[in-house]
Order: structure tokens, then C-alpha cells, then sequence
């Protein structure tokens, strides 16, 4: 069912069972997995169906350190959240991406990929995305065209994407939801507070409001935080009436360690003859692959995982920089000059009928993992929004180890295609001098907002614990990619409802415990 | 045999469509004499860059800014034997046996972003002691 919280009476009180903080990916897909059930499942949304430019002012916040994205159109805030307009693009976190890396900082998550596996493929289906399989063998017995480049094996390997249709979950999921009993939709109910109890062990409330002025409370035994990377460190540090530094942050973790892929023009592949170069091309709803180091080598090099996608450098070069092209607080503006900007740098027709699709020179694009770095964080403004709720103030910032790894692949890879025998690569001058520890000015992120509840064992390094709880808190969850230890280097969306699909698991066997 | 089937799967149609391609391209070639002429990267590149490449080697190798220093690194094996420079077809098998090991070995040089094999880079730097 549904209820528009604007119509509530003021100071009005919602009970449940669990109540779940933002109606995005995370959030809807462990609704749905409670349809059904005996348990009254609260859902609160802090936007409508659909775009209106003041619950997205909510949302407005500074950016500092490497430049990004306006804040406020870096996410969506209206029921489906992002995936209004998200690309479609879903890999699985590698094995490595998991795993205690003596060379990267506070690496290694308490779950490994195995324990995940399960979920991304129940992911599969909220995402339309088919059959779970990544294996590029598989996709080459359907179409033996899609030839990979004949690189060492031990050194890179065809890292397979898929593609959603993109889902949008708003569209996809609103009249189920809608029309579930059990599943209490509130629009236009803001969290703004998380009341615990005296000790602050446990969550007692939550405090909702919206733009009329009016506030609620929702009461539940379980909570469940979905808002994004930025929100939900938002609102663990602006719930501070309490505990000082805000809720869940008695060691200072809440909201450090932002990561994001740092989306990187990083060199150019020549080839001696033309290639259609098929597998490695962006062709929706098919497969395609991106060349990734194997974690051998990344040990070797001590390097983060970065995977490298290609494109014809005719367009490559006509398409500027996403930071300079997403520069607008609307992100309908940004969606359109985007468009726009890859429109302009399609060949004519012509060009393309005599090259037959094929080229011998591609711009090469790298999506970089970030290391975790405490200094790179989420934390709050003076300023407050139109709620009452100080805004959130993001400091990007990288090591120079993503420096020192977007370099070693491009060298490795340089060497591989010149022992290959098929061209060369030419690293772009952001690559050249190897004393420049810095990332580019032109680097892009993916919006992809990560880490700043990550899961560590050690209530020190990270926020929530293997089961997306929050340390200290018995009955207080983070669902999505703030949770994430560290980013990997693919697109996190997969990702993000596989651990929460595993964290609405947790839970179902947790509320059965409670009488 | 992975990279047979990638050739194979490419070249069939560029075969045609690059005929003219490298007919101009030949037309840009850098010199006849193998030990100036960096073969793949001039596919790629005009006489001017491969010059810069070759300016830039040698202000970042100084002990190898002689064009004879450059001559006898050039034309040496790996074992030391030397080959007579006035055998061309020698010389050039030489350079790309020497430039598909230092590939394997991981001799390469990055100059001007290229990744380049040392003796791609020597033969760049040999070239630019060449007038315009």
C-alpha cells in the first residue's frame, strides 16, 4: 500500500516490523523479498514517483579535493532512486576485490565472493539481466566473432559485462510494491533523526519529514538504512542529539573511506591492421568485455585493479571528460548534454560505410578501483536544507598508489600488445611523468559513492559488521555500497543488491528468533 | 594460435579497405636504411614525431646520444656478435627479433607516452640525427 506522508496528520506515529530508509535498488529489492511475509514492512521514500526539483534540493551539498559532481545531481531522489536513469552496466566484484591485500590500505572484506555468489544471481532477476554467467567461453560458443585481443593470458584477462535493460526500479516496481499488503510505501517521508535508547544500543525511532512541515515517527524492530553512499553517512552523522559525533561513530569511521571509480582517458591502441574489434565494443543488450589485469600481476605490481574499455578514437577524442560534461545541479540537464555530446562525435554515415566498422586506433578508457583512504570522506556543512538537516560536504581525494597502478597497467599493456604483435599503445600525457603522483584533472567518476559504512570485523576500521549491521547497534542496518570495504573495479549496482538480497536473508532468520 | 584467429578475424575485410591505406602510408616512410626505420610505430606516426621520440631518448639516455653509440647498440646481438650494416635484410631481421624479445623480456621504454621497445626507441633516436 501506499500513503503520501504530506497527508499524514502531523506528529503522526508508523509501526512496524522493519522499516526500510530509501526506495532505491537496495532498498526495493529487500522489500520485495518480504512480500508476502507475516511482517509489516515499512518503506520510506523521501521523493515522490517522479522528479521534482525540490525534494532533489535535498540533496545539494559542497565538493572538495579532486573536483566531482555537483552533489545534487549525483543521485535521484524519488522512488526507484537512481536507476531513473543509470546505464545498465553490471560484472561481478572480482575474488581480489575481497580479499586482504597487503599493498592497498584497510583492504580486505569479512565476506569473500563465494559467500555472494548465491545473491548475485537471485540479482539477476530484479535486474533482468538473464542467465548469470560471465564466463567469455561461454559467449564465444554463441557468437565465435566476439575474438578477444591476443594478449598473454597470464597477464590480462576479458573481464564480461552484461546489461540490464537498464531496470528502471521506480517504473519496474511501483505497482508491486504498491499493491502489496504487507508493504507500507511512504512517500514524501524523509528520515532526518535516528533516535536509540539511552545506552544507544538500540534504534527506538526514526524521526520523518517533508517539506509541509509536518514530522512523523516511524517505530520498528529493525532498521534499515538505503539512502547512498553520501546519504547514509548523512544521516548517521546528522542523527548527533545523542552521541556527539553522530550515531554509530565512536571511532570517527562514519562517512571515511569514500571511494568512487576514477574513470580515466588513459591511452590509445593503434593496431597494425583494422579491427571491428567486437567484444570489446559497448552494444546493448549483449556482452561485452574490458581487458583486466590478472590478480597475479596486481600483486606483482602492487597495484589496484583498474579494467581498460575502448572505444574508436575518431569518436573517443570528440567526446569530452564526464566532469566537464556533468557540471549542472539538474541532472535532466546533464543526462541531455551528455547525449548530446556523444551524439556530435558519431562519424557521418559515410565515414562509417567506408570503414566498415572497423578501426585501427582506439581511445582506451580505464575504471579504476580507489584504495580506501580515511582522508577521502563524507562529512557535514554548516548549511543546512530545507528539513533542517545539515548538508553533506564531500572531500574526494586518492593516493598516489591509483596514480602509480593507471600508469603500470598502461606500461604492461603496452608491452603485451607490442609482444602480441598487433600495434602499439601511446599512454595519454596525463600518464607520462612518472614522478606526478596526481590524478588527472579530467578525472571522471563513475557516481558510484562507496565505502563510507564499510564492513570491517573491527568496529575501528569500518562501520558495520559482516551482516551490514552497525557496530554497537543491535538492530540498526546499512544496506548498499556504503557498505562496500572496498569498491572493485566494475559498476557497483550488481553488487549492491546482492548484499542486500544476503543482508534481507540476515534478517529474515534473525526476526524469526524474536517472539 | 589465439592471436592466428584474431588476425584472421580482422584482416580478412581490412585486407581490402587498407590496401590504400598503407600504399599512402608507405609513401611516409622514414628512410630505407632499417636501423632509422621504427617499422610498426611508422605505420602510426609521421618522420616529425618519431623524431621528437628520438630527440627525447636521447636527452633521457645522454650515454647514448652518439649516432655511432646508437649504430653499434643497434646492430649488435644479444650474444655480442655484429651484424654488417650494409645487409639490409639481415639488419632487419636482427631489429625485429631483438624488438620481439625485449617485448617478451620487458625492455621497453615509454617515450612520448609510447611504449616502445628499447630498440624501436635507439632506431627513433638514430633517425633523428637525420636532417629534415
Amino acid at each position: 500500500m501506499h500513503v503520501d506522508a504530506r497527508t499524514l496528520e502531523d506528529h503522526s506515529t508508523i509501526e512496524g516490523d522493519i522499516c526500510i530508509i530509501g526506495a532505491g535498488a537496495a532498498g526495493i529489492s529487500i522489500a520485495l523479498e518480504w512480500m508476502f511475509s507475516p511482517y509489516k514492512v515499512i518503506l520510506l521514500e523521501g521523493g515522490g514517483f517522479q522528479y521534482e526539483d525540490r525534494v532533489q534540493e535535498l540533496y545539494r551539498g559542497k565538493t572538495t579535493g579532486q573536483p566531482y559532481y555537483p552533489l545534487k545531481s549525483a543521485r535521484l531522489h524519488y522512488f526507484g532512486g537512481t536507476t531513473g536513469h543509470w546505464g545498465g552496466m553490471c560484472s561481478t566484484f572480482d575474488p581480489i576485490a575481497f580479499s586482504k591485500r597487503s599493498w592497498i590500505n584497510e583492504s580486505g572484506w569479512p565476506i569473500t565472493q563465494d559467500d555472494l555468489m548465491p545473491f548475485y544471481e537471485r540479482a539477476h532477476e530484479n535486474l533482468d539481466l538473464g542467465i548469470c554467467d560471465f564466463n567469455l567461453k561461454n559467449w564465444q560458443k554463441k557468437d565465435p566473432t566476439l575474438v578477444q585481443l591476443p594478449l598473454g593470458n597470464d597477464v590480462f584477462w576479458n573481464k564480461i559485462w552484461r546489461y540490464s535493460l537498464p531496470t528502471r526500479f521506480g517504473s519496474k516496481y511501483k505497482d508491486t510494491i504498491v499493491h502489496a499488503s504487507n508493504i507500507h510505501l511512504y512517500t514524501y517521508a524523509n528520515a532526518v533523526d535516528i533516535k536509540a535508547n539511552e545506552n544507544l544500543s538500540s534504534v527506538k525511532e526514526v524521526t520523518i519529514k517533508n517539506y509541509t512541515g509536518k514530522t512523523h515517527k516511524v517505530v520498528a524492530k529493525y532498521f534499515i538504512m538505503a539512502c547512498c553512499g553520501i546519504q547514509n553517512a548523512r544521516l548517521l552523522l546528522a542523527s548527533n542529539k545523542q552521541a556527539q559525533h553522530g550515531l554509530g561513530n565512536d571511532n570517527d569511521v562514519v562517512g571515511r573511506y569514500f571511494m568512487e571509480h576514477a574513470e580515466v582517458n588513459s591511452g590509445e591502441l593503434w593496431l597494425n591492421e583494422k579491427s571491428a574489434m567486437k567484444l570489446y565494443m559497448l552494444k546493448p543488450p549483449k556482452v561485452k568485455a574490458e581487458l583486466a589485469m590478472r590478480p597475479k600481476k596486481q600483486q606483482e605490481f602492487e597495484i589496484v585493479n583498474g579494467i581498460v574499455s575502448m572505444i574508436p578514437l575518431v569518436r573517443g577524442r570528440k567526446i569530452p571528460p564526464l566532469i566537464k560534461t556533468w557540471s549542472k545541479e539538474d541532472p535532466r540537464e546533464n543526462l541531455k548534454d551528455i547525449a548530446s555530446a556523444y551524439e556530435n562525435a558519431k562519424e557521418s554515415k559515410l565515414s562509417r560505410f567506408l570503414d566498415g566498422k572497423m578501426y585501427d586506433s582506439f581511445q582506451l578508457v580505464t575504471r579504476l578501483e580507489q584504495s580506501p583512504n580515511p582522508s577521502s570522506r563524507v562529512t557535514l556543512d554548516t548549511e543546512k536544507d530545507e528539513l533542517g538537516v545539515p548538508r553533506a560536504t564531500l572531500h574526494w581525494q586518492f593516493t598516489p598508489l591509483e596514480k602509480k597502478s593507471l600508469r603500470k597497467i598502461f606500461e604492461v599493456l603496452g608491452q603485451q600488445v607490442g609482444q602480441a604483435g598487433i600495434g602499439r599503445i601511446r599512454l595519454l600525457d596525463c600518464l607520462q611523468d612518472p614522478k606526478d603522483e596526481s590524478m588527472p584533472e579530467n578525472t571522471s567518476g563513475g557516481w558510484h559513492h562507496m565505502g563510507t559504512t564499510r564492513m570491517s570485523e573491527d568496529p575501528k576500521k569500518g562501520v558495520t559488521d559482516a551482516n551490514c549491521k552497525i557496530h554497537g547497534i543491535d538492530n540498526l542496518y546499512v544496506a548498499g555500497s556504503s557498505c562496500f570495504t572496498t569498491g572493485g573495479a566494475v559498476n557497483p549496482t550488481l553488487t549492491i543488491v546482492a548484499i542486500s538480497l544476503r543482508l534481507s536473508d540476515h534478517l529474515k532468520e534473525k526476526i524469526k528468533t524474536i517472539v | 594460435m589465439r592471436r592466428r584467429t584474431f588476425i584472421m578475424a580482422t584482416i580478412a575485410v581490412a585486407a581490402t579497405a587498407a590496401v590504400p591505406i598503407i600504399g599512402y602510408r608507405r609513401k611516409h616512410l622514414l628512410s630505407d636504411d632499417p636501423l632509422m626505420r621504427p617499422n610498426v610505430l611508422a605505420h602510426f606516426c609521421d618522420g616529425d614525431t618519431i623524431r621528437d621520440i628520438g630527440v627525447k631518448y636521447r636527452t633521457q639516455v645522454p650515454l647514448e646520444d652518439k649516432r655511432q653509440k646508437l649504430v653499434d647498440l643497434l646492430l649488435t646481438k644479444n650474444n655480442g656478435e655484429k651484424v654488417e650494416s650494409s645487409n639490409y635484410r639481415k639488419v632487419s631481421e636482427l631489429l625485429e627479433n631483438k624488438i620481439q624479445s625485449e617485448f617478451k623480456t620487458g625492455k621497453i621504454i615509454v617515450e612520448d607516452g609510447w611504449v616502445l621497445s628499447e630498440t624501436e626507441a635507439r632506431q627513433c633516436a638514430l633517425f633523428s640525427f637525420s636532417e629534415k
